[in-house]
């Protein structure tokens, strides 16, 4: 199981976390390279839809990450993106998805080694859960179409 | 019941209202909605405990609407139904008069929505007993053990979409699963577009389900599809202290947000 | 909509990406995506050269979407741009995979590496194939300009802007101008008067009648955009006043920090141990006095004071080490007699005239000792009575590595510059970012220093690090240019980027409107639905994600787009 290498996806917002990653880069911090990222303008932008669409198109795991409370290039995106996450996570797992996939995080433009310290330790989690097999019975679909 | 027919023909015979939706017999002694538009048909109304069905889902019909001013026999749901819709501009006080009947038969009349606040505010509004038994039988499953659980139900979804048709806050003019720019969902009744439909109609209700289990009623597959509105229900009143359909002036829970909200599992 | 022809650029960044990256392999490989036309890779594709290729192609091969794979888009995406634009292109018609930042800078395994290039390439491809060109709105400059912040960058800023006729409203949070600058005697290296210097400066902003000058005053909230900000201010024993600027200065400098929490060197235990602010003042006042009123024999000056230390401050705080210089030279004329040692760590005197100044002091029989900042720090302890002194410093000296005690009975604490009390809301006030120091962030730290990623705002001077009096000094004048610029060109271009909405399909539910933090979004009674004011909005998305129906959608982050580009890059992983 340990060799398994996840596919992972990170929504991310441009102002805090997408920056911190670029901080990442220019301080030259390692990290593993299974996390690749979606640039939005605000978490208030990222729709659940995305979530879902990321398991069904083969993610073994989603990231989610923006501004720290209170700092919002938007003023108030992250917020209602908290929101939405609390009522979404608490289905999701109503409904037997592993939440254990899902990781929600603040990272701000600041944060580089953070990010590095997030996107190593959820890649070494979702390789101890192995593959979503269990999403992809779901999908039953040839793997090499997207599923939309 | 004596008194809802009598002042459903007042209003009917001075012209206030053009239509009163109520309850009737249908076949089978089943009940059924009726509306009635002349005042010798309120001899059809009834009003029991058995009138369970929400009427307020015809409110937003166009058919309805292009008739008139109208009157609603409401139960706790459509009244509920009535401030959520309020709040989300759906519907306006002068378009319509609500009639009610308390557990002991006093004949209630709602002109504004202030009253019907002060009315829902005393009721019961707490999710039937079965329900939340049903929920917390489901939250000590493993996880493993509630997706299959949800796998045999909703391996039996035709994708029908009666869950939307009796759902009263289901009034969108293109449902997000007719959107094809992506098409989220697929079409046919796949696992998997059953399982996102039902996540998107379960988001698209969080905060604003009134939990009056019509969806669950009107799934042709018996579906327990309820509880998951429910399960949000609940998760919107541990978490924000809300219930949905008590004030017809207030943003909906996913369009407001405190700068504490608490939670316990972003990093 | 034409078919999409599709010009793809991998970027080597000399060796930054090509060596982690097998750039001609992602460059090759990504040939077979469809609609690609053109793939090629270059060494340096922001340079001339690699800009004209674009050009060259687009017209050459008639493309209509371009991808370059290089460093952040936060760096080149408005330089790419502008390279679209040139060869007549919509410059929305564009996308960048970050294949530097992202990939080569931190991942070691070339294979990994290559392989994750080309699926964050084929990403954007896919993604690129369903943008649309997009117009840029046109907004009207107001020529006022709000500065926050009354000290020598404020100052400056302030009388270049009102020299040239435009209006200035200065809003001040302590009772007079001039910030830190204000409380300094002697500037470095030429030992000139500050007051000298700043009092003139002072009068001339009091007479300008372009300039209104609020004191005591603070801003709570400021709305708008570039070209149109507002905000309602409450002046000190005056009525509430509504203000509108087209563009913001944030200049409101550093504090000094307290350095208590460095026990080594008894603040606040020793009457005798001062702060480089302290004696600042005591310069200033032409009295240099221990605290019973004696002249002091022995001074010893400590630099990096919570600078240059992961506990308090990782920063160099810049300043200081020639500020120390200074003393020795102010005290050097004062105490011709007196022993003068100056503790440092490393010596940095970088400016012009700077290094000159060492060398004039040490020539006045300053001694110099160095010690290890990071695993030493010097300590302090009260002396024996017959030391013949009030404190003896215990080092170890760093070249001689000899253990000192040096005698002293004064010890000037050459004190970190950190963020003010404040900074924090004024971040979020102005909506600009804070790094982990607390100092605003640039819009790009070498190309573009004194603005930020918000239209029309500017950060100057040592908000933004700390700085010495001629480099607070340009950065004010810098960013005069830009808002003088803008101001005569009289309008400024706002992104294409904003939320649009179908109006057939929207249902009124005005949950949009309750979640926009831009109020962009009002109600039409009469069609019964929302509309959006594309300037007022912001294109943050929020109302988008919350649209039921879909009746939203954003410009270049439209639900098509993204779907494209995460299909794409799960399936080409």
């Amino acid at each position: 199981m340990s060799d398994f290498q996840p596919k992972i996806v990170a929504f991310v917002c441009t102002w805090c976390t997408y920056a911190g990653a670029d901080l990442a880069g220019t301080s030259r911090i390692k990290y593993e390279p299974n996390v690749k990222i979606i640039r939005f303008p605000c978490t208030g932008r990222i729709d659940y839809m995305f979530l879902i669409k990321a398991f069904a198109n083969g993610a073994d795991g989603v990231i989610v990450s923006g501004c720290h409370p209170n700092d919002c290039h938007y003023v108030s995106g992250n917020f209602h993106a908290r929101r939405r996450w609390i009522v979404f996570r608490e289905l999701v797992d109503f409904l037997g998805m592993d939440v254990n996939r899902l990781c929600f995080s603040w990272v701000s433009a600041a944060e580089g080694a953070q990010w590095a310290k997030i996107v190593n330790s959820f890649t070494e989690e979702i390789r101890q859960l192995g593959p979503y097999k269990a999403y992809m019975e779901l999908v039953k679909k040839d793997k090499n179409e997207s599923v939309f | 019941m004596d008194s809802i027919r009598k002042r459903a023909r007042e209003l009917l015979e001075k012209n206030t209202v053009k239509v009163v939706i109520g309850y009737g017999v249908g076949s089978d002694n089943t009940v059924r909605a009726i509306f009635v538009r002349r005042p010798e048909g309120v001899e059809e109304l009834i009003f029991d405990e058995t009138c369970v069905q929400n009427l307020a889902v015809y409110l937003l019909k166009n058919e309805i609407k292009q008739i008139g001013k109208l009157c609603i026999i409401a139960n706790i749901s459509a009244l509920r139904t009535i401030l959520q819709l309020a709040s989300e501009h759906q519907i306006h006080e002068e378009e319509l008069l609500c009639l009610s009947v308390t557990p002991n038969g006093e004949l209630l009349e709602f002109t504004g929505f202030k009253d019907i606040e002060n009315y829902i505010s005393s009721c019961n509004r707490d999710l039937p007993d079965k329900e939340s038994e049903m929920i917390k039988k489901l939250e000590k499953m493993s996880v493993d053990e509630r997706w299959q659980f949800w796998m045999n139900h909703l391996s039996r979804c035709i994708k029908c979409y009666a869950c939307r048709s009796a759902c009263p806050m289901c009034y969108c003019t293109r449902c997000q699963v007719e959107y094809n720019q992506p098409q989220w969902i697929t079409v046919e009744a796949t696992l998997m577009g059953n399982f996102e439909w039902q996540i998107t109609r379960t988001m698209h209700l969080a905060g604003r389900c009134v939990n009056c289990g019509e969806c669950a009623r009107a799934c042709p597959e018996d579906i327990p599809i309820n509880l998951l509105n429910y399960k949000t229900v609940l998760t919107v009143k541990e978490k924000y202290n809300i219930s949905a359909g008590t004030n017809a002036n207030i943003d909906s829970v996913m369009s407001s947000f405190e700068s504490d909200d608490k939670e316990n599992f972003i990093r | 909509m034409e078919k999409p022809r599709i010009g793809v650029y991998v970027c080597w960044c000399g060796t930054n990406i090509a060596k982690m990256v097998d750039v001609e392999a992602v460059a090759e490989e990504i040939k077979n995506v469809p609609n690609v036309v053109v793939s090629r890779n270059y060494k340096y594709m922001c340079s001339d050269p690699g800009q004209d290729m674009i050009i060259n192609d687009i017209k050459e091969f008639k493309l209509n979407r371009i991808v370059v794979s290089a460093c952040s888009p936060r760096i080149h995406e408005i330089t790419f741009r502008k390279t679209l634009k040139k060869a007549e292109l919509n410059p929305y018609l564009f996308q960048m995979a970050n294949i530097r930042e992202h990939d080569s800078w931190v991942h070691t395994d070339r294979a990994e590496a290559t392989k994750k290039a080309k699926a964050l390439v084929t990403a954007a491809i896919n993604r690129i194939n369903y943008h649309e060109p997009l117009k840029e709105l046109s907004v009207d400059i107001n020529p006022a300009t709000l500065i926050i912040g009354g000290g020598i960058s404020g100052i400056t800023a302030a009388l270049e802007i009102a020299d040239a006729d435009k209006k200035v409203y200065m809003i001040e949070k302590s009772n007079k101008l001039g910030g830190y600058t204000a409380d300094i005697d002697l500037t470095y290296p030429h030992l000139s008067s500050v007051q000298q210097m700043l009092g003139p400066m002072i009068e001339r902003m009091k007479k300008n009648k372009n300039i209104d000058l609020f004191l005591e005053t603070e801003i709570k909230e400021i709305t708008g955009y570039i070209g149109n900000f507002e905000t309602i201010i409450t002046p000190k024993n005056d009525n509430e006043t509504k203000l509108s600027f087209g563009n913001i200065v944030v200049s409101i400098g550093l504090r000094s920090w307290d350095p208590s929490p460095l026990e080594n060197y008894g603040y606040g235990k020793f009457p005798d141990v001062i702060t480089s602010v302290e004696f600042e003042k005591m310069l200033l006042s032409g009295n240099i006095a221990k605290k019973d009123g004696s002249i002091p024999k022995n001074i010893a000056i400590i630099h990096c004071v919570g600078s240059r230390n992961k506990n308090y401050h990782e920063y160099c705080s810049r300043t200081c080490c020639t500020v120390a210089l200074k003393y020795a030279n102010q005290l050097r004329s004062a105490f011709p007699n007196a022993s003068i040692y100056e503790l440092f760590a490393d010596m940095r005197t970088m400016s012009k005239g700077c290094e000159e100044l060492y060398t004039i002091t040490s020539r006045k029989k300053v001694v110099f000792m160095m010690f290890d900042q990071e695993n030493d720090l010097p300590g302090i302890r009260k002396a024996n009575i017959n030391d013949n002194c009030e404190m003896i410093i215990e080092l170890n000296e760093k070249r001689s590595r000899k253990f000192v005690e040096v005698p002293a009975d004064m010890v000037i604490l050459m004190v970190a510059m950190e963020g003010r009390e404040m900074v924090k809301e004024v971040a979020q006030i102005t909506g600009v970012s804070l790094d982990g120091n607390k100092l605003f962030i640039e819009k790009h730290p070498k190309l573009d220093p004194v603005a930020t990623t918000t239209s029309g705002v500017y950060t100057v001077g040592s908000c933004q690090g700390p700085k010495s009096i001629p480099d607070s000094v340009s950065q004010a004048r810098a960013a005069v240019a830009r808002i003088l610029g803008t101001i005569a060109r009289g309008t400024a271009q706002v992104a294409g980027t904003t939320a649009h909405i179908n109006i057939n399909i929207c249902c009124g539910c005005q949950m949009c409107i309750s979640v926009c933090p831009y109020s962009a979004i009002s109600f039409d009674a009469e069609k019964n639905v929302s509309v959006i004011n594309e300037i007022l909005c912001q294109g943050c998305g929020t109302c988008v994600a919350l649209c039921r129906p879909n009746a939203i959608d954003i410009w270049g982050c439209s639900n098509r787009q993204m779907t494209a580009e995460l299909t794409a890059l799960l399936l080409s992983d």
